[in-house]
């Protein structure tokens, strides 16, 4: 049967083949939180009775968007994470607390962020802000690296990040990019940087520069986005068991003031 | 099926593109309270526009509305400030997501939004896929089935617990 990617994704974790448009219950492979939002999710757990959590083994909280607390509000949403954690015996290893890295970075890093996974944060699914993608796109310095994921591939982390140093989430510094004789008008300055980005861990491999391109596309008002697959991901895929396929090939865009993974 | 799907309210028109940081403030996310998080609702467009939606209680926008950042306080603002429908061109996925997810209605529909002016009286059947807007009847293609029980009992934790928000 012919599949989309995001079927055959969906279809390895309902166990069966699943169509679009149907309603299936999966269980995810990751379940990432944040601390911007593990408030929310305290609420909703309180207030529905929740009393044991499913798979606890893999969940994660990321503490990296009010890191470090810039307010009491902020530190006690970091509270509110830790005491969660402890309230269901969650792992404390799965807590990345003030200074352990920004969540996608570590995410990917650490290979639970790939092609064919469905690692969806808590409750919400996260994307990143038009400003912030914007503001990533335009700060050409190679510790400021984009790690998201697209929607296609499955995963929650489709945020434009910083690594994994003591950078914090301040307000965006001037953009550095200097290019000679001239950066090429139909090109964005976040080309320049994607082609920067610095990548490690074991996740690394199976994430081509392009991803990042499909992500910040995304994040930036794209409903879709999608990249030639190379040999690398097609062998990602068929260790989870998913057949490929035939992969669109995107055709290049004309010079038209917008880049596409597909033009560099 | 049970739960109103029947929603009715007066309009405040919008643009395209409005992101969730023009809806709620990514500075306002530690907000947890759906009350006070509809203070800062569409803080960025000014208290006028704020107060009309929040006495009107619908929202018709353009193109990709609730882009950006997939922030779920995006919903739980404008739910706390009073609005209970949202007709748009389209949506950003994931906040269409949290919107079913937490009992806002919405309708995605091109020809509806764009028929809707500023300050009209909006009445919409979700389950029939019928609206009048200023008296005149339009159709549009309603939700799936499974999406609109989700919407009638409140919200997908309300859907899957039997309870509602007003039980905590």
């Amino acid at each position: 049967m012919n599949a989309t990617l995001a079927e055959k994704v969906m279809g390895r974790l309902a166990g069966r083949a699943v169509r679009a448009g149907e309603m299936v219950e999966i269980a995810p492979d990751w379940t990432f939180a944040l601390d911007d939002g593990i408030g929310l999710i305290d609420q909703n757990f309180r207030r529905y009775g929740v009393e044991k959590l499913a798979r606890p083994e893999r969940i994660a909280l990321f503490y990296d968007h009010y890191a470090p607390a810039d307010t009491p509000l902020h530190a006690e949403m970091h509270r509110i994470g830790r005491a969660l954690f402890d309230r269901f015996g969650l792992p404390r290893e799965r807590l990345f607390d003030v200074g352990a890295g920004i969540s996608h970075q570590v995410a990917v890093e650490s290979g639970w962020c790939c092609p064919g996974r469905c690692s969806p944060t808590w409750i919400r699914i996260r994307s990143p802000s038009v400003r912030w993608a914007r503001w990533a796109a335009a700060s050409a310095v190679p510790r400021w690296p984009t790690c998201g994921l697209t929607a296609i591939y499955g995963s929650g982390c489709r945020r434009a990040s910083a690594s994994t140093c003591r950078v914090h989430c301040r307000r965006a510094p001037a953009p550095r990019t200097w290019c000679s004789p001239s950066w090429p008008a139909h090109r964005a300055r976040g080309d320049l940087q994607l082609h920067r980005i610095p990548r490690s861990g074991p996740g690394r491999p199976v994430h081509p520069r392009a991803h990042d391109l499909c992500n910040m596309g995304i994040e930036m008002g794209a409903k879709f986005a999608v990249v030639p697959a190379d040999g690398v991901t097609r062998a990602h895929f068929e260790s989870l068991g998913i057949a490929p396929g035939e992969m669109p090939v995107p055709m290049p865009a004309p010079l038209t003031g917008r880049s596409t993974a597909s033009t560099w | 099926m049970s739960g109103t799907v029947q929603f009715e309210g007066r309009a405040t028109v919008l643009g395209d593109d409005i992101d969730t940081d023009i809806i709620f403030p990514a500075r306002y996310l530690a907000v947890l309270r759906p009350q006070d998080q509809a203070r800062h609702l569409f803080e960025p467009l000014g208290e006028a526009v704020r107060e009309q939606v929040m006495a009107g209680g619908v929202i018709a926008a353009g193109w990709n509305f609730g882009c950006g950042s997939s922030r779920e306080h995006a919903v739980t603002a404008m739910l706390g400030a009073g609005v209970r429908l949202v007709v748009a061109k389209s949506f950003s996925r994931i906040f269409f997501r949290n919107a079913v997810n937490n009992g806002l209605a919405v309708v995605m529909s091109e020809a509806l939004a764009g028929a809707v002016r500023d300050g009209d009286a909006v009445q919409v059947d979700l389950r029939a896929g019928r609206a009048r807007v200023a008296g005149v009847a339009h159709e549009f293609l309603p939700l799936p089935g499974s999406v609109l029980e989700i919407l009638a009992a409140g919200g997908l934790w309300a859907a899957k617990t039997g309870m509602t928000g007003a039980d905590a």
